[in-house]
């Protein structure tokens, strides 16, 4: 049990603030965000978004840095052992192993677009991805999807195995041996020395990238339309009219709460490894900043700019209803199209691969911190094991490629779906079982910055309602046409079985953490931590 | 582009950069942690 083996401390403060940071910032800053505004309303979008921000995304952040940081001041480091420490009881212990389940789920698949990303940047620092530099769009764009789609085997099942092993493979490996080395390496000479290095280096990269999108003019005179004014514009014109449908609000909550990672089971355990004085409000509210710097700034200025430059509005309009499409797609017929596009291509699909790698880590440390202090294995024994179940969920990801719908199906219902119901749980143990007054005084301790007063009813009413009614809006508006896709006509037999197949994954992987819980509360209960929450001690008070 | 365009991407854009510079700020300011063990 952790309690066993040195606890594993955070290097410094600023190490923790990238970890996290690096843990938020990923694809969908860069690809999802600025779809998701052009698609609801322009600069009109950003109204929700940072009315979200305020209400939802950096409350939930205080109670998990806070929740983090006091169940490790009592030696628990997993999000079922501190929400059950803050929900003083087994029902939200268990439901807190939903804090498990999602990160273990979503690295089964983050790590296969993470291998994607290393894939493309690979191509084009090796001379490009085949798409021809000159003609019409329409073609490239098809050239771009015939690429993808032979990289990525979206369109048959078992592609790794091609008689060999497909590239694809070859690349997924690479990435999910850096992961495993730097899982081994250990908290802060693997974690934060990485992060403390990716994210300067994933700034930089953005900065390349934005310079060149911003200084490309009018690059076909022919076409006057496609300039960056008109690119700029496209993402940034308000359309004030969207502010009255629900669906513009859903799609900015959802994309504040997604893109901070609160609910993701990761904050608490990475917050566990602070020291009791350890600052938590200045802390988690510099790494959200952090995330919002690089969405708004780079992912706002940049993926649909360029793309409006050289596709044009049409073609543009047509990608963005897609991470994937926007990403790997669109963006590759840009890089095209532009001088120096293989530079600029690695450079930018480098940068997708360092956000995607600093988030794939840190859903694996949660993951090694629940199975190392439940079954009390060693260092070495945890990082096995859990190697072990990764292998086996990429493998079925990667084996059930056609349509990615498995990949959809894991991302719908676990990436989505249950991160409601683990930030939902800790905002209402946080404030209403655990007490406001109490987790605002622990989340004082040792702050740098005070917690305006505002923020006790915000966090106490506002933040669960505002939660609630978002969740009930996704049920509402996105369960029925997810459940049509899947179990409609036009779906064949081989996704539905892909469907089935990823639900017998969640299902047991569920069920394997459930009984992981059981064994943890009883090891946790004859060593003597106080699981339940019991010893009520001051808030703030040194144990 | 049209103004309020531009107006709705300058705010934007100077809010996060200047919340991120005010935080990176706070956080630098205060003095260095002592050496920590890694487990």
């Amino acid at each position: 049990m952790s309690s066993e083996a040195p606890v594993a401390r955070w290097g410094s403060r600023i190490g923790v603030i990238l970890a996290v940071s690096g843990s938020a910032v990923g694809l969908g800053n860069f690809l999802r965000f600025p779809g998701n505004a052009a698609e609801n309303g322009g600069g009109a979008f950003l109204i929700p978004y940072f009315i979200a921000f305020v209400l939802l995304g950096i409350p939930i952040g205080w109670a998990e840095w806070t929740m983090g940081r006091y169940g490790g001041r009592k030696g628990l480091h997993s999000a079922p052992a501190i929400i059950g420490l803050w929900g003083r009881g087994a029902v939200p212990r268990y439901l807190g192993s939903i804090g498990v389940l999602v990160p273990l789920i979503v690295y089964f698949y983050y790590v296969i677009i993470e291998s994607w990303c290393l894939s493309y940047a690979w191509d084009y620092a090796t001379g490009g991805i085949g798409i021809s530099a000159d003609g019409d769009v329409t073609r490239q764009v098809a050239e771009s999807g015939v690429y993808f789609t032979e990289a990525t085997g979206s369109n048959v099942d078992g592609f790794v195995d091609d008689g060999g092993l497909h590239r694809a493979a070859w690349f997924w490996i690479i990435a999910f041996l850096l992961n495993a080395w730097f899982l081994y390496r250990g908290l802060s000479r693997g974690i934060e020395t990485f992060c403390r290095w990716a994210l300067p280096a994933m700034a930089v990269c953005a900065l390349i990238v934005l310079a060149r999108v911003l200084t490309l003019g009018t690059p076909d005179p022919a076409l006057p339309d496609q300039n960056v004014q008109a690119g700029l514009n496209f993402m940034w014109n308000p359309d004030f009219s969207a502010l009255l449908d629900f669906k513009t609000w859903l799609a900015a909550t959802g994309q504040i709460f997604f893109s901070l990672s609160v609910g993701f089971g990761v904050i608490v355990n990475y917050a566990s490894y602070l020291r009791k004085n350890d600052d938590v409000v200045l802390s988690s509210l510099t790494s959200s900043a952090t995330n919002e710097f690089f969405e708004v700034v780079f992912g706002g200025m940049i993926t649909l700019t360029a793309a409006v430059v050289f596709l044009g509005l049409t073609a543009t309009q047509a990608s963005v209803g897609g991470t994937f499409s926007t990403g790997f797609e669109a963006l590759p017929v840009v890089f095209a199209r532009m001088p120096f596009g293989n530079f600029f291509g690695t450079v930018w699909f480098f940068m997708l691969f360092l956000a995607a790698i600093t988030s794939s880590l840190s859903m694996l440390q949660p993951v090694k911190a629940f199975f190392q202090e439940a079954l009390g294995l060693s260092h070495k024994g945890t990082t096995a094991l859990l190697l072990a179940l990764c292998v086996g969920g990429n493998l079925f990801v990667l084996w059930f490629s056609k349509g990615l719908v498995a990949l959809d199906t894991l991302d719908f219902w676990v990436g989505t779906f249950m991160i409601f119901i683990v930030a939902g749980t800790q905002i209402v143990c946080f404030a209403w079982i655990f007490g406001i007054d109490r987790g605002l005084a622990e989340a004082r301790r040792g702050a740098s910055i005070r917690i305006p007063n505002a923020f006790r009813f915000i966090m106490k009413y506002v933040s669960p309602v505002y939660l609630l009614v978002i969740f009930l809006g996704f049920c509402w508006y996105n369960l029925p046409p997810y459940v049509q896709s899947v179990f409609g006509e036009a779906t064949d037999d081989s996704a539905r079985r892909a469907v089935v197949y990823a639900w017998l994954l969640i299902l047991g992987t569920i069920a394997m953490l459930l009984v992981v819980t059981a064994i943890g509360t009883r090891r946790w209960r004859a060593a003597g931590l106080d699981i339940d929450g019991r010893h009520d001690d001051a808030p703030g008070e040194a144990r | 582009m049209t103004t309020l365009a531009i107006l709705f991407m300058l705010i934007a854009v100077t809010s996060v950069t200047t919340l991120a510079a005010w935080c990176y700020y706070r956080v630098l300011r205060r003095p260095p942690d002592a050496p920590k063990p890694d487990a």
